[in-house]
């Protein structure tokens, strides 16, 4: 095996729990994203674009549908005879098998399968970021500061800081106090949870850290402290554009609407297009009674009705009649003649029978924390029977009868 | 079906459609938003569960080879048989019916597959066919060569058509001149068993002989058993404007749609990866097919848009097909016109077609 420069290995384990029921089935890298994404396809595609050619994608949390979806790279362009993308679940060694107990602890038993290749530096990413990033300029910038470890850091708005690992920079760039979110945030600049290491100095961190029985194997809250007090050279690297951790599903909901009120993502840049696997239908149709504004709509769909500020996936029918405000219908969804969808998020072949509403009453039937902000969530698969109501805030994961 | 080996022979043949095929040939016309029409052949080809297609190419096929690339779109890139693209051996222009020069031009790649029968097959159809059905009828009966027709309302300029007996075996060939009354018209679509069509092209070589359906078909009436195969779902021929045109309007009609690209077989083509397409606050769209990766803010009515394509604010598109990354710029109006690919309209420009004599807009062109 050829010697790589620089590999990439992408967290992508994670159930991202606060999803509700869209993660029931999947991970949260496989929940779908923009119209024709994923939210994998941002980090896969930053690294093709950036020219790393060899990609190893830590799996733990139901890995079925994201690895049926990432195959062998192709639609990345990864699938490179030497080198491409790997998907690394956990297995069992001679004695016993483990999960993987942390972020870091995912890395540490891959150890091997970084060693193959004999990198001089190793990325880790994300799996679960919306973003669009050159690793390559990151790099080049880890390589003239001759640091250790490298993190990309963000300004975030105040009151959210402490859901991030805090950074401070002297002004050199030079990294002199790393705190994983405090309680009282220092500033706003945090770390975006993406890590240029050296990889003889990393190797080294990740046996240490795994003979320390008290740790809980985690980037964020062993290695980076821990090397950062050890005095390795760490320098954060600021990035500015937009960069989203789609955590819960009201910011889920508004991340898709961001798309549709500015172009910050630059998603129609050419230079730097997100590349995704392509569901392979027809162009999409519209009918004689639709009107639609303010949208986005891909592939196989068939539009018949009112359409408003939503963002559409392919193969989603909404017939004659049906109103969608404000939502985000997933692959081969269908909305029935006369149905309203408003302020909601229906997932992957779900079907709104004739008449119904959702997501414009107060009614609590199927209220659920999961939702907030008024955004209601139809889980994947369920069946909305006609004239049935349910209300904001409200998650639905089984079908619910038809009204008589 | 790993017997059977599928030729497609994707030189214009007697198709001409203007300026559209000035600068490729018909098989790689652009349609219905993000296809093209030899799209239509390697999907039915793939779905029939045909592992071997050779894409036999006239002059003029760099825009078909951008498209087909490796085959992959099609899951013809394989270590083992797939996608064969053969050009002419000769250096000689193809007009006119040129389906036995092309045959005979890629006798040797018959003779080397395996393949105990071929498809033969036009590039320029649009349906959603597939031959494994045909293929087992064409071994039933033992037959030596299968000819698809479908049943038309009218006899037409340019066509053939085939008269079968009750058993399906086919009697004659009739000409639109000829006064018996036949409309089995011949698609462009043949099984052969392998070693009777390379003795059949061997033999035209010999005699000079040239045209298809009567030195290859109506010439071994008697000599070879030679059955029709009657295709009954949605399928047109493109060979001029008019045609192409025709049937681009005919997808608006949902079951004829819903024939061609919502059955279980999927037409594959390549995917260019575009954005969702993206409609703005006065965008106002009727009866249309839509690509990715559009801006649309204006009006569009009864039009087939491609990728890329750009519709602002105040223009209006009717009974239009613009195709890949146009431009139709502010207040501009535009009415049975086809544009091809990098048109841009500038504002408030009005170009108006006919219904039966749409206008064409050459590619790269700016007005």
């Amino acid at each position: 095996m050829k010697n790589k420069e620089c590999i990439a290995m992408i967290l992508a384990g994670g159930q991202g729990s606060r999803l509700g029921v869209l993660t029931h089935t999947l991970a949260k890298p496989a929940v779908q994203f923009g119209g024709k994404y994923r939210i994998i396809d941002f980090p896969l595609t930053n690294c093709a674009l950036s020219g790393i050619d060899t990609v190893g994608v830590l799996t733990q949390y139901k890995p079925l549908e994201l690895n049926t979806y990432i195959g062998s790279g192709q639609p990345w362009d990864l699938d490179h005879t030497d080198g491409g993308v790997f998907l690394l679940p956990p297995y069992m060694k001679e004695k016993q098998g483990e999960w993987y107990k942390g972020t870091a602890n995912a890395i540490y038993q891959n150890i091997e399968f970084v060693d193959k290749f004999n990198p001089k530096y190793v990325l880790v990413l994300s799996g679960d970021h919306i973003y669009k990033m050159n690793y390559s300029k990151m790099l080049d910038f880890h390589k003239k500061s001759n640091a250790d470890c490298t993190i990309a850091m963000i300004s975030v708005p105040m009151d959210e800081a402490s859901r991030f690992g805090i950074l401070s920079t002297d002004n050199t760039g030079k990294i002199v106090s790393f705190d994983e979110k405090p309680a009282q945030p220092k500033s706003n600049t945090a770390s975006m949870g993406i890590y240029v290491f050296t990889w003889d100095i990393l190797r080294k961190q990740l046996i240490d850290d795994e003979s320390d029985a008290s740790s809980s194997n985690d980037f964020g809250k062993n290695i980076i402290p821990h090397m950062l007090a050890d005095g390795y050279n760490m320098y954060g690297y600021s990035f500015e554009g937009y960069w989203k951790d789609v955590g819960t599903v009201e910011s889920l909901w508004q991340s898709n609407m961001d798309l549709l009120d500015d172009d910050s993502l630059d998603l129609y840049n050419e230079d730097w297009p997100i590349l995704s696997k392509s569901p392979l239908e027809s162009s999409h149709f519209l009918g004689a009674h639709c009107e639609i504004s303010n949208s986005f709509v891909t592939e196989g769909c068939y539009i018949d009705g009112k359409v408003d500020h939503s963002i559409i996936f392919d193969g989603v029918s909404v017939e004659e009649g049906a109103e969608v405000v404000n939502s985000i219908l997933m692959s081969g969804v269908t909305i029935c003649k006369g149905a309203k969808v408003f302020n909601a998020i229906v997932a992957g072949n779900s079907v709104v029978g004739r008449n119904a509403t959702i997501g414009l009453t107060d009614d609590e039937t199927y209220l659920s924390h999961y939702c907030s902000g008024g955004v209601t969530l139809i889980g994947a698969d369920v069946e909305i029977g006609s004239k049935v109501n349910i209300g904001k805030n409200n998650m639905v994961t089984d079908s619910v009868k038809e009204v008589k | 079906m790993l017997d059977t080996l599928g030729v497609i022979i994707a030189c214009n043949n007697e198709a001409d459609l203007g300026e559209l095929t000035r600068i490729r040939t018909v098989s790689a016309v652009p349609f219905a938003g993000r296809y093209r029409l030899i799209d239509f052949i390697l999907s039915a080809m793939v779905n029939s569960g045909m592992n071997t297609v050779g894409v036999a190419t006239g002059h003029n096929y760099q825009s078909l080879l951008n498209h087909i690339g490796t085959g992959k779109p099609w899951d013809l890139a394989r270590k083992r048989e797939g996608l064969f693209v053969l050009p002419p051996a000769q250096d000689v222009v193809l007009t006119g019916d040129c389906r036995v020069a092309v045959l005979t031009g890629v006798i040797r790649f018959l003779e080397r597959s395996k393949q105990h029968y071929v498809v033969v097959a036009d590039s320029n159809n649009v349906c959603n066919i597939r031959f494994d059905d045909i293929v087992l009828k064409h071994k039933e009966v033992n037959a030596d060569i299968t000819v698809v027709y479908q049943q038309v309302k009218n006899k037409a300029e340019g066509e053939t058509y085939v008269d079968t007996d009750e058993n399906g075996s086919i009697k004659d060939v009739v000409y639109p001149t000829d006064r018996k009354k036949c409309l089995n018209r011949i698609v462009g679509y043949y099984v052969f068993t392998k070693d009777i069509l390379i003795n059949i092209l061997e033999n035209c070589m010999m005699h000079g002989r040239k045209r298809f359906v009567k030195d290859v078909i109506e010439r071994n009436l008697n000599r070879l058993k030679i059955y029709g195969y009657r295709f009954d779902g949605f399928l047109r021929t493109v060979k001029d404007i008019a045609s192409y045109y025709d049937v681009s309007m005919e997808l608006f009609e949902t079951s004829k749609r819903k024939d061609l690209f919502m059955s279980e077989n999927k037409i594959f083509t390549k995917s260019k990866d575009r954005v969702p397409t993206r409609y703005l606050a006065h965008a106002s769209i009727k009866n249309s097919i839509v690509a990715d990766g559009c801006v649309i803010d204006g009006t569009v009515e009864n039009s087939i848009v491609f990728r890329g394509v750009t519709i602002s604010k105040g223009a209006e598109v009717r009974n239009c097909i613009i195709m890949q990354d146009g431009i139709i710029s502010r207040k501009a109006t535009l009415s049975c016109c086809i544009l091809d690919k990098n048109c841009v309209i500038r504002e408030n420009k009005m170009l108006i077609g006919q219904q039966d004599f749409p206008l064409v807009v050459n590619k790269n062109r700016t007005i």
